[in-house]
């Protein structure tokens, strides 16, 4: 594949070649880089607001016109802006962007009247799904200030207008972003135009992350459907990728529909139980998140869950095995590179840090995990001390219940 | 279109005319008589329709809190048939008496905006200005 990764006019950029056409600016401004609690949160929603240039109302009706989508995207590293469009109105989205980073208006009654109302939205979204909150606190006990920063904290804290500002005078640098396009033809050369007057502020610094552990109960919400939820999780600050194989060895999910495939933890019939590895620039979390209409189940589940994860530190894995998960490892981690998602994800945060890595090193790295490193890496994690939150009653189970 | 500010000619009075109509709108500012009850030339704007009504949530709370003191102050006066003490009479100074203006022209704006939008025979501009 002819990609291109280079530096132009000292601005980072990539470009793939592809029909449609996108343009992703991606900046090291994930909640982790918040200076005061909610900024990142509310910065996002300001992506598309009143400029010097367009009015909100414009930017979306010309967005419309021309047949594109604009949309931000905030993780715990990096807050993304992007526009999907065809080809030929490239130019047109590629100045919205650039008006968004240079001009944004931020005005209180904006503020007020629209950015507000989304962070409410957003936040009440996610109130609704169980384990959406379940992992977002699991962040936040599991690694405290920094990496733990919730993404949907400007809802519980007021976050005044003049903070978000000065975050986005910060953040908004040219030496704290990557811009990562698709299309037809390679635009990285031409971005300079548009970008060009982006201060250099130095790039966002964050404290480095540190795992801590604990345990949090949250009541379900009494809205909606969710189901009572567990998730337990073991951080670690060396990221590795035996981590992600040990996900896929006990189970993150069946490729073939309508089966659950022959995973340890798919063979739990009391809950809805999959192993999850979330990585990060300089940590990760993997855990365990279980679902059930009942709370016993859930507790029965999470305690099977455990066990099982247990006999891989004790007993280690058979090759036949480990092969199949690391097969799978780097099958999603290419289907992931290969998506639009994993395209910015992946190679926005690399670019801005300068740890870009080949698809091939990455495969590599997963072919090198053995059944002696997968067994260690599991014995490991369990060294540390767990991450329990669970959201529901009190029949759900405490940290010293799973049989740790 | 007309907004709750209504047709004005103050936009074209520039330069030396401006000059000269000055004394005389200055005149008409105490001559008119709201100014004896403290209130602001802003303060007369009729109120009750949207574009008002979104410009007036705009105001801070301070700003706020100021115009429902003044308004509820002359209606008190009009009551007792007294003018306050000159030292309290509204300000003299343009930006004062006309503190809603500019966003009574920004609620504006954004209202012929979305108009302008909403008739579909637009063209997509890939620069505008």
């Amino acid at each position: 594949m002819n990609r291109s990764l280079a530096l132009n006019n000292n601005l980072k950029s990539a470009f793939k070649p592809s029909l449609a056409g996108s343009l992703n600016v991606v900046f090291n401004a994930g909640t982790r880089f918040e200076d005061n609690q909610g900024v990142a949160n509310v910065l996002k929603n300001f992506a598309f607001r009143n400029t010097a240039e367009r009015s909100s109302l414009r930017q979306v009706r010309e967005a419309e016109a021309a047949g594109g989508v604009l949309y931000s995207t905030l993780t715990r590293d990096n807050l993304i802006l992007s526009a999907d469009f065809l080809p030929q109105h490239q130019e047109l989205f590629v100045q919205i962007l650039a008006d968004v980073v240079k001009s944004t208006k931020f005005t209180q009654h904006e503020y007020d009247e629209a950015v507000k109302p989304a962070l409410q939205a957003e936040f009440n979204a996610a109130q609704q799904n169980a384990l959406i909150q379940a992992i977002d606190t699991a962040h936040t006990i599991a690694f405290r200030r920094g990496l733990g920063n919730s993404l949907f904290s400007a809802s519980e804290h007021p976050v005044k207008l003049e903070d978000v500002k000065a975050y986005a005078s910060k953040v908004y640098s040219a030496d704290n972003v990557a811009f990562l396009s698709t299309g037809p033809s390679d635009i990285s050369s031409s971005l300079s135009k548009y970008f060009s007057g982006l201060s250099s502020t130095g790039q966002a610094q964050t404290q480095k992350s540190q795992y801590f552990g604990g345990e949090q109960r949250l009541n379900l919400p009494h809205e909606g459907h969710a189901l009572p939820s567990a998730f337990i999780s073991w951080g670690s600050t060396s990221s590795s990728p035996a981590h992600t194989v040990l996900a896929e060895l006990l189970g993150s999910g069946s490729n073939i529909k309508w089966n659950k495939g022959l995973s340890p933890l798919a063979a739990i019939e009391e809950a809805d139980v999959k192993a999850v590895n979330f990585e990060y620039s300089d940590a990760s979390l993997f855990g365990f998140a279980v679902q059930s209409s009942s709370e016993s189940n859930v507790k029965k589940a999470s305690q099977k869950a455990v066990e099982a994860f247990k006999k891989i530190a004790q007993n280690g894995v058979e090759s036949t095995q480990l092969q199949a998960a690391i097969a799978k490892s780097k099958f999603n981690y290419t289907l992931y590179a290969d998506s639009a998602d994993g395209w910015k994800q992946i190679n926005g945060n690399g670019l801005i840090n300068n740890n870009l890595k080949s698809l091939d090193q990455v495969l590599g790295e997963f072919d090198a995990v053995s059944t002696s490193s997968i067994q260690q890496a599991a014995a490991d994690l369990l060294k540390n001390k767990v991450t329990l939150v669970t959201v529901g009653g009190r029949e759900l189970p405490y940290a010293d219940e799973l049989g740790l | 279109m007309v907004n709750p500010l209504k047709l004005s000619l103050a936009p074209f009075i520039k330069g030396s005319l401006r000059k000269t109509l000055e004394p005389i709108g200055k005149g008409y500012l105490n001559l008119a008589g709201f100014r004896q009850v403290g209130l602001r030339y802003d303060d007369l704007i009729q109120e009750e329709n949207d574009e008002m009504q979104k410009a007036l949530a705009r105001l801070s709370p301070r700003e706020e809190y100021d115009r429902a003191w003044r308004l509820r102050r002359a209606i008190n006066q009009s009551i007792l048939h007294k003018d306050l003490p000159k030292e309290q009479w509204s300000e003299d100074e343009a930006s004062k008496q006309r503190y809603l203006t500019d966003r009574i022209t920004e609620v504006a704006n954004e209202h012929n905006e979305r108009a302008m939008f909403d008739n579909p025979e637009y063209k997509i501009q890939t620069s505008h200005h």
